[in-house]
């Protein structure tokens, strides 16, 4: 009876509160606990909505709700939001928000607002879904030019400090390319040994790893925005008219070191971190494309990768009328679910194999077609767009590039 | 000369007195064909038996006068002569194995005491070489090999080169010398200081010895290779002994053209031989052009060498005196520049010339009577360089670099270069050789051994004249250039003084003849300061060859004769004066790299050190020899075996040292670009001080070489009906590389933004050991007949073998950054930049690897027309191969031949 008795003292009390709003109607029902989940799409790891917002409008009372981020539940990649005692009714949903995410452990971030019109909520159905849909965050960082060649000088002298790659977010959203590192591979494509052990199918072997510096956000690069890094970040055209200007580049390969032979000029961009390099002096890459390249998220700290990912090999060298046994070291190892993306370069003449593994780059491509090749300076490997824009990337480099492309940056 | 003036007369006056005094029957043993001296044949009372005495070593001999007497003459390989005495005759011995009128074309073994090989004419002119490089392919051990004439040849007696430069001991070592006057190389200062490109660096011949490119083989009349132990009248060597003697007299006039696959040679000499006046006049001049790629006209070497050589003599009864003159001069260029149509540096160019004028006076004074005194030769030589290196490069350079300019120690501004320029690079060296040898011959008179005393000394000098690195400071072709400009003429001129005596006798008895040359050589070093070790220093050169003859015997038939000889002797060379006095090193810092895109706000101060790499201990190199020779003859067919052991363990090589510097580090990053008016000052601008281990290399005596094998010749006599003489020669030699001393090697790895700061260093570390045998079959036939001789060379290179000497991984004791030593511990290896000192050699880079069998067969020809006026000849080297493909650690590995051929035409007129 008590219960009865309260159930009816509700009612009358809503039908009131009814009676105010919609005249002469029955009390509109209320669903005690309904509530709304929003999808972010399932690729993404460590997200994290942030400024959240959940707006939903009654369609016939232009009533509003709204329910802050705070009281998101996150429930594996979805939000679920809980809205209590909410009328049944037609409602247009506004969802909005700031989700901060990792991808492919490259941390990304990307604004959103989702709307859903004319969603009925009711007893039968009061849990809905919304999918974040406005972006897929496919894609991610690529490598979209890689200039190697150098350019020639008037007197047609080869000149290589104005070598450069470019690192495009191919995503739609936005990405970091903090701890994103640049890195060459030991191996030659134009040298073919059985290496022993043979990692090349879980770890890339590599003689250069440059690391773009940062604490984990600090280089925002927005969706289809590429940030370029320079062998010198200094405006070359000053002492070498037919180069390029990198003095607004966004990374320099930057070689400390007190050795009078090998001053490497400091550009105004910031320094790359090196955490390894063959060599003491000038680092440059291949200026005809033996080493392929790629860049990869590293996901360890640099003491914890320089003590444990070193990888020595030994292979069979023959040369002439002699064979030898041979160890290599000084090699480093990065396992390949960290690449996020590589080239491997050769010229047609030369190859003998590729050093990425094919999950990586099943292809490869090139500036110049025989070894020494003149013709390949000033020219570039640069990936090639879709209908769209958009970078294609097919882990193939035979497919997605445009070998022996004149290097973009010129007269910029 | 007025010394001469002097002497001679004083001699002579003593010697007549002794003539007098005995009033003997005099006499000289010749041998019939080559009318040289037969030395030690025993002169023996024919009707009593009873021995009178042995010849000397210039052939004479005296015995009281008797009338009555009649002489048996008898010598080991000649046929014993019985004859009436003459007064002051000649007596001619036939050999008991003719070799009259026999042409032979290849090496033949010398019958002396020492084991060299003897190369004549004849051999010279079936070979065909372009230089004397070719000849050598005649050694036992030698092997043809096509010319490579676009860089320096030098010379590697009984070794297995490798071509390192720390093993270089070898040829430096081995003494050239033409007709008396030495080819001295030790002020050879021509190397571009900071060159790093194969077109400088592959032409650099610096410490190691004579180019052999440079010698022409044209005017040679016979070489003489010492491979053994040679007198002690030749010093300054480790290693070898070459001596020519070119052509004197005759009438001819001579042309000479060949041409090859790589060159051209041509030739011309006039003869002149005023027999009366016992006048001889040679003139010659040859010229060479090679190309390295026949199809490259722009990398090339030439050769100029013109010669004019005179003799005269006076015979009077009891002396002759002998003059001799020669005035020589070499022009040897190599030009490397680059095809314009093919590349686009233009300017691009490498020279390389060296000018050299040698002059030689000799006089020998040669007493005829018996006495105690034979003769003395004064011999006077000097030779003058021009040698010139000009590189021009258009250098366009990629960042900002230093020009090598400051000469302080301390903290300085660098000069900034241009980003282009054209740089320019001489290197003006002048080397001057001044030589003097006194040498006269004694013998103790004595009826049953012949024996001769020689005793004499030298003096040499060396000196360079030249500018040395020239090159514009602001224009440098290379710009990683740690030395400066110094002239040549500051270094103190080398003196060098020797004194020898050696003592050659010949015992005939009935058991067999004994021969012993025993001598001594004393040599020092003058003109270096107290610093040096060798100040003062005496280095002692003993020498020894014993041979035995055994009494004649019958093989088949056959007159045969078996000697063995042994000898044991130390040999000595000097360091060179770039070893002596090597360029300063200035090792420089950047403090601060400041670059902008005005050139005129740009900055790089730099900390500059500068090291005296001198090392004030460098010793000469010594060489201890020692060998065995068995040599059996029967009826003309001629087996020489020598086993020989050679331990040098002073030689030669570079090693690096590092120690810790100091310098500031500046931090530029709070420099405002935007606001400079001027380049940065240094003023405010932070800095930490920083360690930093830097390294140079000097001179030391590190580098052991054991050379050891057995060498072994086979000449057949000439077969009569087929005309055809077969030679058997070739070598096992075994070469062993060592290296005494501590290295030290510093990881290139860049680790978290720094090369790795240490340096580990390593005991004994380099080495290898090499082995080769090979068999040369020479058939020559020889048809006097059609005027024509050919020859089939079988060349077969058994096997190969070379192995590197076993390195640790792991260094013995590494440097830290601040310059301590500390000894390596097993656990560091795993430390995070210490374990970058252990070295990658794995096992099988120590494994031996050897190359099985290959053969080539080399076809000459020579033919004489128009009453031997017109000589042609050819040569196809490799004409057929037999190198089969072998397999090595499962890979297979194909060998390939090319042949090589020649043609070539002399003219006599």
């Amino acid at each position: 009876m008590k219960k009865l008795f309260s159930k009816s003292i509700m009612m009358m009390v809503a039908a009131t509160l009814c009676l105010t709003s919609c005249s002469n109607d029955e009390p509109t029902p209320v669903i005690p606990t309904a509530s709304l989940t929003i999808e972010v799409p399932a690729n993404l790891e460590n997200t994290a909505i942030s400024s959240g917002k959940v707006v939903l409008t009654n369609v016939q009372t232009q009533q509003v709700t709204t329910v802050e981020g705070s009281q998101f539940i996150k429930d594996g990649n979805n939000y679920r939001v809980v809205l209590n005692n909410l009328e049944e009714g037609t409602y247009n949903i506004v969802a909005s928000g700031h989700l901060d995410f990792t991808l492919n452990g490259v941390a990304g971030e990307k604004d959103f607002e989702v709307t859903s019109d004319n969603v009925k909520f009711s007893e039968s159905s009061s849990a809905l879904k919304m999918t974040v849909s406005t972006f897929t965050a496919q894609g991610g960082f690529v490598i979209s030019e890689i200039f190697f060649t150098g350019t020639t000088t008037p007197e047609n002298k080869s000149y290589s400090g104005d070598q450069y790659i470019i690192i495009t977010n191919n995503s739609d959203v936005t990405l970091y390319a903090d701890s994103i590192a640049v890195l060459e591979s030991a191996f030659l494509t134009n040298t073919k040994q059985d290496y022993n052990p043979d990692i090349m199918s879980t770890h890339f072997s590599v003689q250069a790893c440059y690391m773009i510096p940062g604490d984990g956000k600090s280089v925002p690069v927005e969706p289809g925005q590429s940030i370029t890094i320079a062998v010198n970040a200094i405006n070359h055209t000053t002492e070498q008219p037919n180069s390029i200007d990198l003095s607004g580049a966004d990374f320099e390969f930057y070689d400390e070191t007190s050795n009078p032979n090998y001053t490497d000029p400091e550009g105004a961009a910031p320094n790359l971190d090196k955490w390894y390099c063959y060599t003491a002096t000038i680092y440059q890459f291949h200026s005809r494309g033996f080493n392929s390249m790629a860049i990869a998220k590293m996901k360890t700290d640099k003491e914890d990768w320089l003590a444990n990912y070193v990888y020595d090999a030994t292979y069979l060298f023959v040369f002439g009328d002699f064979s030898k046994l041979m160890t290599k070291k000084g090699i480093y190892k990065v396992p390949n679910e960290w690449i996020l993306d590589g080239v491997n370069l050769s010229i047609e003449s030369m190859r003998e194999w590729n050093v990425l593994d094919a999950s990586i780059d099943a292809g490869w491509t090139f500036c110049g077609k025989v070894d020494k090749d003149e013709t390949r300076f000033n020219k570039s490997v640069i990936r090639k767009k879709d209908a769209n824009g958009k970078l294609i990337d097919t882990n193939n480099s035979t497919n997605d590039f445009t070998p022996e492309a004149p290097a973009s940056l010129f007269n910029k | 000369m007025h010394l001469l003036k002097f002497i001679i007369p004083a001699l002579f006056v003593l010697a007549a007195q002794s003539v007098e005094a005995q009033s003997p029957i005099a006499g000289t043993v010749l041998d019939e064909e080559t009318l040289e001296p037969v030395v030690g044949a025993t002169i023996t009372d024919a009707n009593q038996g009873k021995v009178l005495t042995v010849t000397q070593a210039d052939g004479t001999f005296t015995i009281p006068k008797n009338n009555e007497v009649k002489l048996k003459i008898s010598s080991i390989g000649y046929k014993t002569l019985i004859t009436k005495p003459t007064t002051n005759g000649r007596y001619l011995l036939k050999t008991e194995v003719s070799q009259l009128g026999e042409v032979v074309v290849t090496a033949q073994e010398n019958r002396g005491l020492t084991t060299s090989s003897r190369i004549e004419k004849h051999a010279m002119e079936h070979l065909q070489p372009s230089s004397f490089t070719d000849i050598l392919e005649l050694l036992p051990g030698g092997r043809s090999i096509d010319p490579s004439l676009d860089a320096p040849n030098t010379i590697h007696i009984r070794e297995i080169s490798t071509g390192n430069s720390n093993y270089a001991t070898s040829s430096l070592g081995t003494s050239f010398i033409v007709d008396g006057a030495p080819i001295s190389t030790n002020a050879n200062m021509q190397y571009i200081a900071g060159a790093w490109d194969d077109v400088a660096t592959k032409r650099d011949n610096t410490n190691s010895g004579v180019d052999m490119r440079a010698i022409s083989t044209d005017d040679i009349e016979r070489v003489e290779i010492v491979r053994g132990i040679p007198s002690v009248e030749y010093g300054d060597l480790t290693s070898g002994l070459v001596k020519i003697e070119r052509l004197r007299g005759g009438h001819d006039i001579k042309f000479r053209l060949k041409a090859d696959m790589g060159s051209k040679l041509f030739y011309a000499a006039k003869d002149f031989e005023w027999e009366p006046r016992r006048l001889t006049l040679n003139l010659s001049a040859d010229y060479l052009d090679a190309k390295a790629d026949p199809r490259n006209s722009y990398e090339n070497y030439k050769r100029l060498s013109i010669s004019a050589r005179m003799q005269k003599k006076w015979e009077k009864e009891d002396y002759g005196i002998t003059f001799s003159s020669n005035l020589d001069f070499t022009k040897s260029l190599d030009n490397d520049k680059e095809d314009i149509d093919q590349t686009y540096s233009a300017e691009d160019s490498y020279k390389s010339s060296y000018d050299r004028f040698s002059l030689l006076s000799a006089v020998q004074l040669k007493m005829k009577q018996s006495s105690w005194f034979k003769s003395v030769d004064l011999s006077l030589s000097a030779s003058l360089e021009n040698d010139l290196i000009e590189r021009t490069r258009l250098v366009q350079l990629s960042r900002m670099t230093i020009a090598p300019m400051s000469k302080e120690e301390g903290e300085n501004d660098a000069i900034i270069l241009p980003f282009k320029y054209t740089g320019h690079h001489k290197v003006e060296g002048k080397p001057l050789n001044v030589y003097a040898k006194l040498n006269a011959r004694l013998q103790i008179p004595s009826n049953s051994i012949s024996n001769s005393l020689l005793v004499g000394a030298d003096w040499n000098l060396d000196k360079n004249l030249g500018r040395g690195q020239v090159f514009d400071p602001m224009k440098p072709v290379y710009t990683g250039i740690s030395s400066r400009q110094r002239s040549l003429k500051d270094i103190p001129a080398n003196h060098r003084l020797s004194a020898y005596a050696e003592e050659s006798m010949k015992w005939p008895t009935v058991i067999g003849s004994l021969e012993v040359a025993a001598g001594i050589r004393a040599t020092t070093i003058l003109n270096l300061n107290d610093a040096y070790t060798m100040n003062g220093k005496i280095y002692w050169d003993p020498r020894l060859n014993i041979g035995y003859s055994l009494p004649q015997m019958t093989w088949f038939g056959k007159p045969a004769f078996i000697r063995i000889a042994a000898g044991i002797g130390q040999h000595t060379k000097m360091p060179t004066m770039e070893q002596l006095f090597p360029d300063l090193l200035y090792v420089d810092f950047i403090q601060l790299n400041y670059y902008h895109d005005n050139p005129d706000y740009r900055r790089i101060n730099l900390m500059t050190y500068i090291v005296n790499p001198r090392n004030t201990a460098l010793e000469p190199a010594r060489n201890l020899k020692k060998e065995i020779t068995l040599d059996i003859n029967v009826g003309g067919n001629r087996l020489s075996i020598t086993a020989f052991r050679e331990k040098m363990t002073s030689g030669f090589r570079t090693q690096s040292h590092y120690q810790a510097y100091q310098y500031k580090q500046y931090d530029a990053s709070g420099i405002n670009a935007a606001t400079l008016t001027a380049p940065p000052s240094l003023d405010n601008l932070p800095y930490t001080i920083v360690n930093e281990l830097a390294g140079y290399g000097n001179y030391t005596n590190g580098s052991m070489t054991l050379k050891e094998g057995i060498e072994y010749t086979l000449e057949t006599k000439r077969f009569p009906v087929i005309l055809t003489r077969l030679t058997i020669n070739g070598a096992y030699l075994r070469t062993t590389y060592n290296n005494s001393i501590v290295d030290s090697y510093r990881p290139s790895q860049v680790i978290d933004n720094r090369q790795i700061q240490y340096v580990g260093l390593y005991a004994n570390d380099d080495g290898s050991v090499r082995q080769s045998f090979n068999t040369n079959f020479t058939i020559d036939t020889d048809i006097p007949r059609l005027k024509l001789g050919f020859s089939i060379s079988a060349q077969c290179l058994w096997f190969t073998t070379s192995q590197r000497k076993e390195v640790s991984n792991y260094p013995v004791q590494y440097i830290a950054p601040d310059g301590t030593v500390h000894p390596w511990q097993d656990s560091d290896a795993n430390d995070l930049y210490l374990r970058w000192l252990v070295r990658d050699y794995s096992p099988s880079q120590f494994e031996k690897n050897r190359v099985p069998f290959a053969m080539n067969v080399n076809l000459k020809v020579t033919k004489k027309l128009f009453g031997d006026r017109l000589h042609i000849a050819m040569f196809c080297n490799k004409l057929l191969d037999y190198t089969p493909d072998y397999d090595s650690r499962g890979t297979t590995i194909r060998r390939h031949v090319t042949p090589y051929f020649g043609l070539e035409m002399n003219i006599k007129l």
